[in-house]
């Protein structure tokens, strides 16, 4: 075991050590940490409940449906592929060498913990969010931190162990996903049934996952006492809980190690897909494990940068649902809806929903396709003027974005009762946005050179784009309180997104030349 | 076809590349040779464009990152360049209408990758293509827009043996029709039958430079010019 702490002791000072010989990052890793301890500080002393006073049940509901949604895919990964502590490294140099599987074991759990730690330390930006639409206990902020806590030290068991009986033979993975389908069936029917009899989806969706079901549910069942003691106060119930989930972390240990001390087969294909996760994830391209896509016959019919473009479209036929439809296009139309109805009433707004569309967006650009364009030589290599292979090298997402906010605030028509002159407004603000994110990521590049910190480059990113973005909010909540006239309000944003984007372009024409190859 | 003339790279507190410069003819096979390190990919992607550098860079009389350079060069990377939602075939289209290539690219890109025994995975996914696979594809992406100038940065890295004998032939005949060819490479044996002049790296300048009639007239093997070089026995 000496060993494997001599590993983790230096590896955790390799890093700190690194960071001090790099100022930039050392700086942007100080101001994270200020911000989290500014969010920490201010979401203890801020009063609960501002916004609105969303019900204790409310509050129990959401956390029960993520839990159970988590666990679900926990066991759903268990079946399929395991889940991994580890990775690349460990298996080439640990797995081989002459130590204990069990101590290996540990080393992957305790490795966990410092996971852990940091999701729970960057879950402390959502809460005041919840502080803000639930009214909490005094000590109610720690227990949804324990919450994160425990449930991402307990993640990763149940795959694990699931994967340990379902791995032997076919038949029982087989019966391990008819098991998890029936289950999902059965819970759709539970909720079937209750929206039924209640007649509403809200009030059926609240009382549902407040039923005792939920609570029998291993782990679910307990995480769900542990964060509802946040608003309805601790009692003996949360004691339990606490205690039955360190008994199951232990019991599943033990069952793993007893029952399968030759489990480092069991987590070869789990590292090997958690490591394209981390690798695409470094590399700006989501979870990378895009497996699905569609046979199309592509053709290039254009010449010289609009080849680019072409080849753009064909990439993502062959990737999406349809034209661009694709999983971003969902989330966003989705989050949009949903953020309507989270919205107390008397507040909700179209420009709150293009709001917080653009800032979802934000996200999704950074992911986008022409950033994967720099990894690869030929956007520096094609003879084309820069201008060109820039403006048809982001053309394609410039589309995308046109097109998923014409679905979005088509949605949105029926939502809210305004003008069609403001959802056109809303729709080209959207893109424009879009606009801004891609060419501010653009100048970001061209400004600071090669950032080799992916988290460094989405937050430099997000300080260009917020520096762009805000007076165009800030003019436009000047206007609005000016005057009431919606389609004045918008026509601002429009105008002010529009010569951002101008002048954005202007200055990025020709950072072809001045950008390097990123691999 | 090829002049660097003081060309420099720093990484932040490394110097990559200091003060190199050299040429390479047409019909010439120049090598840049030397230990991990030494600078030798660096400088080939100084001369690719796709990095920012110091000092010149001319190929075919422009420089380097004008429209009319790139049209005349080809360039190999060291990691195989591929889209992963492009089949093999798709990317030899691609090409040619990125580079504005005349009909006969079909007939071109055809005998490239037969001869690269690619011919069958010309519906494949760039993605689904093992490592040796897309490195083919690369060398196909390179060849096709007929250079008259072409990089290869250690070209050999992943290529099965018939793949190397092809490589190596093409090399040779790329040189007999008068295009200038730089390969980087540190694997001595890979290149030994086909290089003309040799540019030997280390810590980021060349230390010695010869040609094939110079080595053969001082009865010097490529191996023992390489070590004394780089060991420091040997000046430029």
């Amino acid at each position: 075991m000496n060993s494997l702490f001599y590993l983790m002791r230096k590896q955790l000072k390799n890093i700190i050590c690194g960071l001090a010989s790099k100022p930039l990052a050392l700086i942007g890793y100080i101001f994270i940490g200020i911000m989290i301890l500014g969010s920490m500080i201010a979401v203890l002393f801020m009063p609960s409940g501002t916004i609105r006073h969303g019900s204790n049940e409310l509050f129990s509901a959401i956390f029960t449906g993520l839990v159970t949604v988590a666990v679900y895919f926990s066991l759903k990964q268990g079946v399929d592929k395991g889940s991994s502590y580890f990775r690349f490294a460990d298996v080439n140099l640990i797995f081989t060498s002459p130590i204990k599987a069990n101590k290996v074991l540990l080393y992957g759990f305790i490795k966990r913990i410092g996971t852990s730690v940091l999701i729970v330390m960057f879950s402390i930006f959502q809460l005041p969010n919840i502080k803000n639409n639930f009214v909490l206990k005094d000590y109610g902020v720690w227990l949804i931190l324990l919450t994160v806590l425990l449930y991402s030290l307990l993640s990763q068991i149940p795959g694990m162990v699931l994967y340990t009986f379902t791995s032997v033979s076919n038949k029982r993975r087989v019966m391990a996903k008819r098991v998890l389908d029936a289950l999902v069936l059965l819970f759709a029917f539970g909720f079937l049934v209750q929206a039924l009899k209640k007649g509403n989806v809200a009030e059926a969706f609240v009382q549902y996952l407040n039923s005792s079901v939920f609570a029998a549910i291993p782990i679910v069942g307990q995480l769900r006492a542990i964060v509802a003691a946040a608003v309805y106060g601790i009692d003996s119930s949360f004691y339990y809980s606490i205690i039955i989930l360190l008994v199951i972390i232990a019991a599943f240990i033990l069952i793993l190690y007893k029952t399968d001390p030759d489990y480092y087969e069991d987590v070869l294909g789990a590292t090997d897909q958690m490591e394209q996760r981390i690798k695409a994830k470094r590399e700006g391209k989501g979870n990378g494990i895009n497996n699905k896509t569609r046979k199309v016959k592509g053709e290039f019919l254009s010449s010289g940068s609009k080849a680019i473009f072409e080849k753009h479209l064909l990439e993502y036929r062959k990737t999406s649902y349809f034209m661009f439809f694709d999983k971003s296009s969902i989330i966003i139309i989705i989050a949009g809806i949903v953020f309507k109805y989270l919205m107390p009433d008397g507040v909700s707004n179209i420009f709150f929903i293009l709001f917080f569309s653009a800032y979802m967006l934000f996200f999704f650009t950074i992911q986008g396709k022409w950033p994967l364009e720099l990894e690869k030589p030929y956007i520096f290599l094609i003879p084309e003027s820069n201008t060109s292979k820039l403006i048809y090298c982001t053309m394609a997402e410039n589309i995308k974005n046109l097109l998923d906010g014409t679905l979005l605030f088509t949605v949105s028509y029926f939502l809210f009762d305004v003008n069609p002159i403001v959802i056109v407004l809303c729709i080209i603000s959207y893109t424009l946005y879009g606009a801004i994110y891609i060419y501010s990521d653009v100048l970001s590049r061209r400004l600071f050179g090669k950032i080799h910190s992916k988290t460094m480059l989405i937050f430099i990113k997000m300080f260009v784009s917020a520096f762009v973005v805000l007076p165009g909010v800030i003019l436009m909540g000047v206007i609005s309180i000016g005057q009431r006239n919606m389609i004045i309000t918008a026509l601002a944003i429009v105008a002010w997104n529009l010569a951002a984007t101008t002048i954005l372009l202007l200055l990025s024409k020709s950072v072809l030349n001045n950008l390097e190859i990123s691999q | 076809m090829l002049q660097v003339k003081g060309l420099s790279k720093r990484y932040e507190h490394v110097m990559a590349v200091n003060n190199v410069s050299f040429e390479v003819n047409n019909g010439e096979i120049a090598v840049l040779l030397g230990p991990n390190g030494a600078g030798k990919s660096t400088t080939i992607k100084a001369i690719a464009g796709l990095l920012k550098f110091d000092g010149a860079i001319v190929v075919n009389g422009n420089s380097n990152k004008t429209v009319e350079a790139k049209k005349v060069f080809g360039y190999v990377p060291e990691a195989a360049a591929v889209y992963d939602y492009l089949t093999v075939w798709e990317h030899m289209e691609f090409i040619s209408k990125a580079y504005r290539l005349d009909d006969s690219w079909r007939e071109n890109a055809e005998k490239f990758l037969r001869r690269f025994e690619m011919d069958d995975k010309k519906e494949k996914l760039g993605k689904d293509l093992s490592k040796g696979m897309q490195q083919k594809v690369s060398i196909c992406c390179a060849l096709l827009i007929n250079p008259r100038m072409i990089l290869f940065d250690e070209p050999m890295m992943g290529l099965d043996p018939k793949a190397i004998k092809e490589l190596k032939n093409t090399l040779l005949e790329l040189k007999n029709s008068g295009c200038a060819v730089l390969v980087s490479t540190h694997i001595i044996d890979s290149i030994e039958e086909v290089w003309d002049k040799v540019l030997i790296m280390n810590k980021g300048k060349i230390v010695l430079s010869r040609t094939r009639s110079e080595m053969e007239n001082n009865e010097e093997s490529l191996e023992e010019i390489f070590f004394a070089a780089t060991e420091g026995a040997v000046g430029a």
